[in-house]
């Protein structure tokens, strides 16, 4: 199993030069991958420019969104900023989409998040058919372009995956219900006949300095959801050993990327969880 | 703190005299001490071990009170067949509740019988209140706008009874009227007296009269129904109503500083006896979260909630596995009693082959004999690798496969399109490209004949599936107009001349198969492609004598079947979609009745499938999920299936074996991977 790290894009207290600094820093630290995740209604980064400038400054890492609201873009348009950020990094995005959790992201885009399953859907399968049919450019760096990941838990959205990306992408929680989560994904490709296994990612809140911050951080970001806020905070990952202990259960549950999401801007919490990796 | 507990029951008193050692605890019960309403509660061996380490001393009590019992007895057709190895206890709920109120009123709980209390509670100035009343819950109606109750009610109706005498095991009694199936779940809770629930369907129910009678003729009504079993003893009521069962789920538990406990939180069907476990599991879980964050309320009551409901989730999708397994018995009753019981034994899924070998390796071995049914004389160690005769060919073990060289006893190449029009992508193979193959003498081979239908012309698999091709799409054909997706084009619908040359193609096809040497002969028709959209109500809107009901929906299919028959004498498979995970899909009666004619016309077995014909589908995608259809269809048509949908081990294959939900497994391609077999 990879680990990756994510980019403080939604943390308070950023500096102008905190996400190409983080992300040479993770590099640097053996990171595999840079992880952001995106909200529009809050005082956060655009993932894929934020992606950019991790890339820029950065040579091996992986980047990857999970997830991107998918269906609050124009999907020509994004079909051509991921082949660019695919094309300027030598292939290194991997594009994670979903349809979001929150009403107002969309009210504040303006899309109306009736159908925002099937507009998903929709462009999962424009977004592909752009890049191998190569009628607007740029060309991305790989044939056929970026791998696509897929969130979601529901019997449709593990359809959406089966059928239409290279993986799922899983959006936290104890390794158990990942491992479940994992098992309905495998089904859901075993079924639709797709050749090979789906890729797994995964996602953690960490913290390991200035735990009140972080998690004041997570009720904040998801205030919006009522009481799981209390359940993201209260399953942050806040010690070493607590760490270990999650990486062994999603390893075991078959996790390919597991993607460390911090709660502060501090850059000293990219050195603290190399250590607590050991 | 200052806690009030609304509700005397079991997860109420338990939680009460747990967090009693930290806090100040009042219980408000609505009843007087010595009510009680139900007769005895059962746990299994891990219930009484979690209990054992939460407090020692409610443990020693309860259980010097507790009945023990590993056996469980099926009584079916006038034989009593007994599993051992079980390990179930129960106590009567009257003498749980008796312990539970001492060690409250032990711990310094304040309790206040024949006190009911409702919303008020909450102006009362308390730091944390309990709902622990049931699920009727008042409180949980007050916050309902937060956690968010669902009740779904069960298709079967029950009837809570007691019988004055205990029984010697966990017993299932099932017993055929004219009116239909009757069951009881019995079990003993003391030295004289055992719970006796019994269930039949809504509409037995209702043709045994029994939706027009009283208590008293519905005592009367089940006393001489079971009367053998009561041997001249009388049933007791207590104001026993029959009732439809529901099952209750919230979004969430808590809300500010009011939290669920138990049943106000959650219920799963009696038929695997969780209801006053899962309580007292809440109330333990309750008090642990609360000694964990002692100084944050909030993080406490999300603890809690994040330990207990994926915990609590789990059983309850067994307890619907179990439910839906009773509400279906009538299905398995032509079943030989050994694998009757192996399927009872088995139905939530929980207790697999292997957990049946360690608790009961007799009856084991003879569920397993039933399936080995030694063909060479060898001895067969397992289900999974016992030979099976399909229309002259054995195949030496029960896993298909889609590749060679994986120690599977049937293996199928890949699927050949019947006409150019009929791939699904450019690449796709077509019959006239069928190559001779070696028969082999550890492996059966199998070829499959396919036809895309409207989802054929697209691009290739590797990137995701039903893109249509930009260059060199193709007309696609289908039984009506209607495109897979938008991005779709329209396929045409096809007339006499095209049914009349499908199924040439298909009978050109089996010649091709048969001079090619392969031995078994699949016909997809699932996933979504030519024959299944002519199955399906949703893709089918014909008007002439191929679409309509499900006899003329599947003409098309009997009519390639009946060509590929004419010139091809060896097994035939036909791969079925038993639903189409939409709602005005093929229904299950409909995929029984397609299996049902298609084996009369000469079809030996089927694989279920499930999905791919409309993309706008919801589907339950879990672990062994297809085997409910499989079994369904086995047991309803009585034909040979094959079935994969998430299996994962050889222990899965040996389970749905043995219980009679298939005959041959497909393994989830992991399972190869990870080296889990052979």
């Amino acid at each position: 199993m990879h680990v990756g790290i994510g980019l403080p894009t939604t943390t308070p207290g950023r500096t102008p030069d905190l996400i190409p600094h983080w992300a040479a820093r993770a590099e640097a630290a053996g990171f595999t991958s840079l992880g952001v995740i995106d909200r529009v209604a809050y005082d956060a980064l655009e993932p894929l420019v934020a992606l950019a400038t991790a890339g820029a400054v950065t040579e091996r890492t992986r980047l990857v969104s999970m997830v991107l609201i998918g269906p609050l873009h124009n999907t020509v348009l994004l079909a051509r900023q991921a082949a660019t950020l695919d094309a300027v990094t030598g292939g290194r995005l991997t594009l994670g989409l979903g349809v979001g959790a929150r009403h107002d992201d969309y009210l504040a885009a303006g899309v109306t998040p009736a159908n925002r399953g099937a507009s998903l859907t929709d462009q999962l399968a424009r977004l592909r058919d752009h890049w191998e049919d190569r009628r607007v450019g740029p060309h991305p760096a790989r044939k056929g372009g970026p791998d696509l990941l897929v969130g979601g838990a529901s019997g449709p959205a593990l359809l959406r995956m089966a059928r239409l990306a290279d993986g799922y992408v899983h959006g936290g929680g104890p390794p158990r219900s990942f491992a479940s989560a994992v098992t309905k994904a495998r089904v859901a490709w075993e079924e639709s006949g797709r050749p090979g296994q789906p890729q797994l990612w995964a996602q953690a809140y960490f913290c390991l300095d200035d735990v009140d911050t972080g998690s004041n951080y997570l009720r904040d970001y998801y205030a919006f959801t009522g009481q799981f806020a209390e359940k993201v905070a209260a399953s942050n990952l806040t010690s070493p050993i607590a760490i270990r202990e999650y990486l062994a259960g999603y390893e075991e549950a078959g996790c390919d990327e597991l993607v460390l999401l911090p709660c502060t801007s501090d850059p000293g919490e990219i050195d603290r969880l190399q250590e607590a990796l050991g | 703190m200052r806690i009030a507990v609304v509700g005397g029951g079991p997860s109420g008193l338990y939680f009460a005299l747990l967090a009693a050692q930290q806090h100040q605890v009042t219980v408000f019960e609505r009843n007087p001490p010595d009510a009680t309403y139900g007769w005895g509660v059962v746990f299994s061996e891990g219930t009484l071990g979690e209990l054992r380490e939460v407090d020692h001393l409610t443990f020693l009590r309860l259980e010097e009170k507790l009945v023990r019992w590993s056996a469980i007895d099926i009584r079916h057709r006038g034989l009593r067949l007994r599993s051992y190895g079980h390990g179930f206890s129960a106590i009567s709920r009257r003498t749980l509740l008796g312990v539970l109120q001492s060690r409250a009123a032990e711990t310094g709980v304040t309790l206040h019988f024949e006190s009911e209390m409702g919303p008020e509670i909450l102006d009362q100035g308390y730091d944390l209140v309990v709902a622990a009343d049931g699920v009727n819950s008042q409180l949980r109606t007050a916050i309902a706008e937060e956690v968010r109750p669902r009740l779904d009610f069960h298709p079967t109706r029950y009837i809570w009874l007691g019988a004055p005498f205990a029984f010697s095991a966990f017993t299932f009694i099932f017993e055929m009227t004219d009116h239909g199936l009757f069951q009881v779940h019995g079990y003993p809770y003391d030295a004289n007296g055992s719970t006796f629930i019994i269930e039949c369907t809504e509409s037995t129910w209702r043709q045994a009269g029994l939706d027009q009678v009283g208590e008293a003729a519905s005592l009367e009504f089940c006393e001489k129904l079971f009367a053998e079993h009561l041997r001249g003893r009388q049933l007791q009521s207590n104001r026993s109503t029959w009732l439809s069962f529901p099952t209750l789920s919230c979004r969430t538990w808590h809300h500010d500083n009011v939290v669920l406990l138990g049943d106000a939180a959650h219920t799963a069907h009696f038929s695997i006896g969780s209801g006053t476990k899962l309580a007292m599991e809440d109330a333990a879980g309750l008090h642990k979260a609360l000694v964990g964050n002692p100084d944050d309320l909030t993080a406490a009551l999300a603890t809690y909630e994040m330990e207990r409901q994926p915990a609590v989730a789990r059983f309850q999708q067994a307890a619907l596995d179990s439910a839906r397994y009773f509400e279906n018995v009538d299905r398995y009753l032509d079943l030989a009693p050994e694998t009757f019981a192996f399927n009872l034994l088995t139905r939530s899924g929980r207790v697999t082959h292997a957990d049946m070998e360690r608790r009961d390796p007799a009856l084991t071995v003879a569920a397993d004999r039933l399936v080995t049914d030694d063909l060479y004389g060898e001895v067969i160690t397992r289900p999974a690798l016992a030979p099976i005769h399909l229309g002259g060919v054995i195949i030496p073990n029960r896993i298909v496969a889609g590749g060679p060289g994986l120690g599977a006893g049937l293996v199928f190449s890949r699927s050949f399109a019947v006409a150019p029009e009929g791939r699904r992508h450019p690449g796709d193979p077509l019959i006239d490209e069928i190559g001779p193959v070696s028969p082999q003498s550890s492996v059966v081979l199998g070829v499959t004949l396919t036809h895309a239908g409207r989802r054929g012309s697209t691009r290739p698999p590797e990137h995701g599936l039903d893109r249509p091709l930009l260059r060199e799409a193709w007309e696609t054909i289908a039984p009506s107009p209607i495109p897979y997706t938008h991005a779709h084009p329209v396929p045409r619908q096809m007339n006499e001349a095209d049914v009349l040359t499908l199924t040439m193609n298909y009978q050109e096809g089996a010649q091709s198969a048969l001079f090619a040497g392969y031995e078994i002969l699949m016909v997809d028709a699932a996933d979504g492609g030519l024959l299944a959209s002519f199955l399906s109500p949703l893709t089918n809107r014909r008007s002439d004598s191929w679409g309509g009901d499900v006899l003329a929906r599947c003409r098309i299919v009997v009519a390639v079947v009946e060509a590929i028959r004419s010139v091809w004498p060896g097994p035939l498979v036909m791969r079925l979609a038993a639903s189409d995970w939409h709602p005005q899909g093929t229904t299950a009666a409909e995929a029984v009745e397609t299996a049902r004619v298609l084996a009369s016309i000469g079809v030996d077995a089927f694989e279920i499938t499930a999905g791919g014909t409309v993309p706008e589908a919801n589907p339950p995608f879990r672990r062994g999920h297809l085997l409910e259809h499989s079994d369904e269809i086995r047991n309803r048509a009585g034909v040979v299936t094959i079935v994969g949908g998430g299996l994962f081990t050889l222990d899965d294959v040996d389970t749905a074996l043995a219980a009679g939900r298939a005959d041959l497994c497909r393994l989830n391609p992991v399972a190869y991977r990870r080296n889990l077999w052979l």
